[in-house]
């Protein structure tokens, strides 16, 4: 699975262009959002990428998302980069689980830099959940009884690993079945012979 | 009050001094007067008396040259004495008088007029009588004396009685009864009496006076008074006082039978017959003539006085009206002194508060600029942060962008090297606009008015508070529609003032769930320029103090509550005006009426 997309909000177009072009020269999966509806929009539970965002914004603001983002998916790194910082801010940040606090202007590679060590935190986090899931897949299975054949816990752990991904996504069969890479069809009709229901998710 | 009580006093007290005086006066005159009419009477009883007298004063001697009588004294024989007997009572018949008797020159009498009669005197002693012994010197005697047996007051006359030779051979008298003559004289109404040597009251025509020891006893013997009076002692006259008056003696308090209360006393000695007469007249006379006298002074003192009254009065109200208007005049003229003086005082007073006055405009005016000039400095504290904020995006962007193009000349991409460069450029441009605004705003303006476009301070207001309004999350709505219009103004206040409205409308929209957004509009409307300010917040609290220095809603610490009344201020220095309503539909607006330039519409150039 490959942890290489940033989301980057901010109001100010030239701001957005600038850093954007920054992004994507590092060679990021870079996506430019205005607003905080536009943003969340992209987030998922099991997103593969970091926030940054601008705090000031009109409407909703850079603190709004990082909440709302938390809320998503807890261990999503948002990193907030603000053009008039200061410690009630930075300390406000940091407690709403920011992963990193910067300042602008803010030199390209020190961005560049919070932004692949965030995205590495995400890759492990989702590796580490994916292995969780594994291994809690592979421990129930083996805790089955002998008689019921390979074929059979196969299909156990088939059914945990679609409904932790429905869990991840919130019940959204088109994401799940992008995230398992798995065409829409099969999937819909895994679902019906497991009998899960994708709205017990939502 | 007093001085009226004064007045009537002295009134009354003049009139009862006229009274006393016109009585005096005329008492006086009264007095006089009967004194005078009484003197007459006086005298006329005195002739009247001297008259009845004088008929038989001559009768003795006529008598004595009768020679029968000679006779009988000389030779007396019965037949002579029988003859003259009758001759005597054929004469005092005639005469009138009582009795009429011849006595020889040892006085017994030898021949009687009443000679018949009880009291016959015949043989009888005279010899001790006075008149007998004057006339036994030869001489016309008289005599009064109380009869002895009749106790009659009698007159005696008496003369001697001459013989051939010349000799006084005997004495005749003739007796007289005294109250014959006082008969018909009583009716008189002044009481009349006579007092003989011994001033013994003898003869009067009030009985109570008779026989009254009136003034000193004359100085004889008793034995004297004994014969006399016959054996009777007169006492002193009593019953009266006496008082002297302008010469004359009155006698008051007279209880006298007969007598007047008060009189007027005369008297008059008559050497004729030895006798002094009195008179006592009513004074009842002179009293009410004298009463009379009174009135008419009062009366003439009454005229006089209500005369005096009236004109002193009039002379009185005269003095007090001049005085009055004296003073009046004395009081003006202090007045206009007074007042000439205040006046100058005032004057100085007046020029020296036009001084202070002048120089208070002035100061206020430096003052109103200096707080123009805090209040925006105040306002770009405010907006610092969201200043540097705008600031910092093209800045951040310059960096970023700067950057890029390095690694971008790196990768051999000029193409977007030379993109960055433009919009680098672009941005300092953006900032080197916010840094030009931000200083105009700041820079002192000074106090001229001028035309300015409204729209392009609306924008520049816009541009500079914006970032204000995105930190709070407000919406702000300005679409500049129509031709751009000219107005007098400031730019720099102007531009203050919109940035206060609009600054102001956010705040009070903070916090707020429902929408907030600020509208800003700008339309002519009549011959002036509207623009309006309007939000959706809570409304105006107190609409009436919107304009009141250090009138805030705000929290304390900020804000200082002369935002409004600074831009009010401003408008006002621009001749136009500025208004706050709250909104039917919830909100307030606020309105900046300007005035269009002369030179009315234009684009903007």
């Amino acid at each position: 699975m490959k942890v290489n997309k940033v989301l980057f909000v901010d109001d100010d177009d030239d701001v957005r262009l600038a850093y954007g072009q920054s992004l994507s020269l590092a060679g990021f999966d870079t996506t430019l959002c205005s607003f905080f509806i536009e943003a969340t929009d992209h987030i998922t539970p099991g997103w593969t990428g970091v926030v940054v965002t601008d705090v000031r914004m009109p409407g909703k603001d850079g603190f709004d998302l990082l909440v709302r983002s938390k809320h998503i998916d807890p261990d999503l790194p948002v990193i907030v980069l603000t053009g008039e910082g200061d410690i009630p801010m930075a300390v406000r940040a940091i407690n709403n689980g920011a992963y990193d606090f910067l300042e602008k202007p803010c030199p390209p590679r020190r961005l560049i830099a919070s932004v692949e060590r965030a995205l590495d935190k995400r890759r492990l986090v989702l590796e580490n959940r994916r292995l969780l899931v594994e291994r809690y897949a592979f421990a129930h299975a083996r805790k089955m009884k002998p008689e019921t054949g390979l074929t059979a816990q196969l299909a156990m752990v088939e059914r945990m690993l679609i409904e932790a991904c429905l869990a991840d996504h919130k019940g959204k069969v088109t994401a799940v079945s992008d995230a398992l890479k798995l065409p829409r069809k099969t999937l819909y009709d895994k679902l019906t012979r497991y009998g899960i229901e994708p709205s017990e998710y939502r | 009050m007093q001085r009226n009580f004064l007045f009537a006093t002295l009134g009354i007290v003049a009139l009862a001094l006229f009274f006393a005086t016109g009585y005096a006066l005329g008492y006086a005159t009264g007095l006089r007067s009967l004194a005078e009419r009484s003197n007459q009477s006086l005298l006329q009883a005195n002739e009247r008396l001297l008259a009845q007298l004088d008929k038989y004063q001559y009768l003795p001697a006529i008598i004595t040259r009768n020679s029968q009588v000679i006779d009988a004294v000389v030779r007396p024989d019965p037949q002579t004495l029988s003859e003259v007997n009758s001759d005597l009572q054929k004469w005092a018949l005639t005469s009138g008088a009582l009795d009429i008797y011849l006595m020889d020159r040892q006085g017994t009498t030898v021949a009687a007029s009443n000679f018949d009669l009880d009291r016959n005197f015949v043989g009888r002693n005279f010899g001790w009588r006075p008149y007998f012994k004057t006339a036994l010197l030869g001489s016309l005697a008289r005599y009064n004396a109380v009869g002895t047996s009749s106790k009659q007051r009698g007159f005696y006359f008496s003369h001697p009685v001459y013989s051939a030779n010349g000799a006084i051979a005997g004495v005749l008298a003739v007796k007289l009864e005294l109250a014959t003559f006082e008969g018909e004289w009583r009716a008189v109404p002044d009481a009349h009496f006579f007092t003989d040597s011994n001033n013994v009251i003898f003869v009067s025509n009030r009985d109570a006076l008779i026989l009254k020891q009136f003034g000193e006893r004359a100085p004889g013997t008793a034995q004297d008074y004994e014969q006399q009076y016959s054996n009777i002692i007169p006492i002193p006259l009593t019953g009266y006082q006496t008082r002297q008056l302008l010469g004359y003696e009155l006698w008051r308090d007279v209880t006298i039978d007969g007598v007047p209360e008060r009189a007027l006393y005369l008297s008059l000695h008559d050497p004729l017959i030895d006798m002094d007469a009195h008179i006592l007249v009513s004074l009842s006379g002179v009293e009410a003539q004298a009463r009379v006298w009174g009135f008419l002074a009062i009366s003439l003192g009454g005229v006089l006085l209500l005369a005096g009254a009236v004109v002193h009065l009039r002379r009185v109200a005269m003095a007090a009206a001049l005085l009055q208007e004296e003073r009046a005049n004395l009081t003006l003229e202090t007045k206009v002194k007074e007042r000439t003086t205040d006046l100058s005082v005032a004057n100085i007073n007046l020029r020296r508060e036009v001084d202070e006055r002048t120089t208070a405009e002035a100061e206020l005016r430096r003052v109103q600029d200096d707080l123009v000039q805090a209040a925006k400095l105040s306002a770009l504290g405010e907006m610092s942060a969201g200043i540097s904020h705008e600031l910092n995006q093209p800045l951040a962007a310059i960096q970023v962008l700067a950057d890029n193009a390095d690694l971008l000349l790196d990768r051999q991409d000029p193409d977007r090297v030379r993109e960055n460069i433009t919009k680098i450029s672009q941005m300092a441009d953006r900032a080197g606009r916010i840094i030009t605004n931000l200083r105009a705003f700041a820079r002192k303006e000074d106090e001229t008015i001028t035309d300015v476009s409204i729209q392009q301070v609306i924008n520049d207001a816009v541009h500079l508070i914006q970032p204000k309004l995105i930190k709070q999350r407000t919406e702000l709505v300005w679409n500049p529609q129509g031709d751009d219009i000219l107005v007098r103004g400031g730019h720099v206040r102007l531009q203050q003032v919109v940035m206060n409205l609009v600054g102001n409308a956010s705040d009070a929209m903070e916090g707020q769930d429902s929408p907030r957004a600020v509208v800003i509009k700008s339309v002519p409307v009549g011959d002036q320029v509207h623009v309006t300010v309007t939000d959706t917040g809570p409304g105006l609290e107190q609409p009436d103090q919107l304009f009141d220095p250090f009138y805030t809603t705000k929290p304390v610490g900020q804000g200082l509550g002369l935002g409004l009344s600074i831009s009010y201020g401003i408008v006002q220095s621009f001749g136009g005006d500025i208004s706050g309503v709250n909104n039917s539909d919830g909100g307030a607006t606020f309105t900046v009426k300007l005035t269009p330039s002369k030179s009315k519409i234009q684009a903007i150039a």
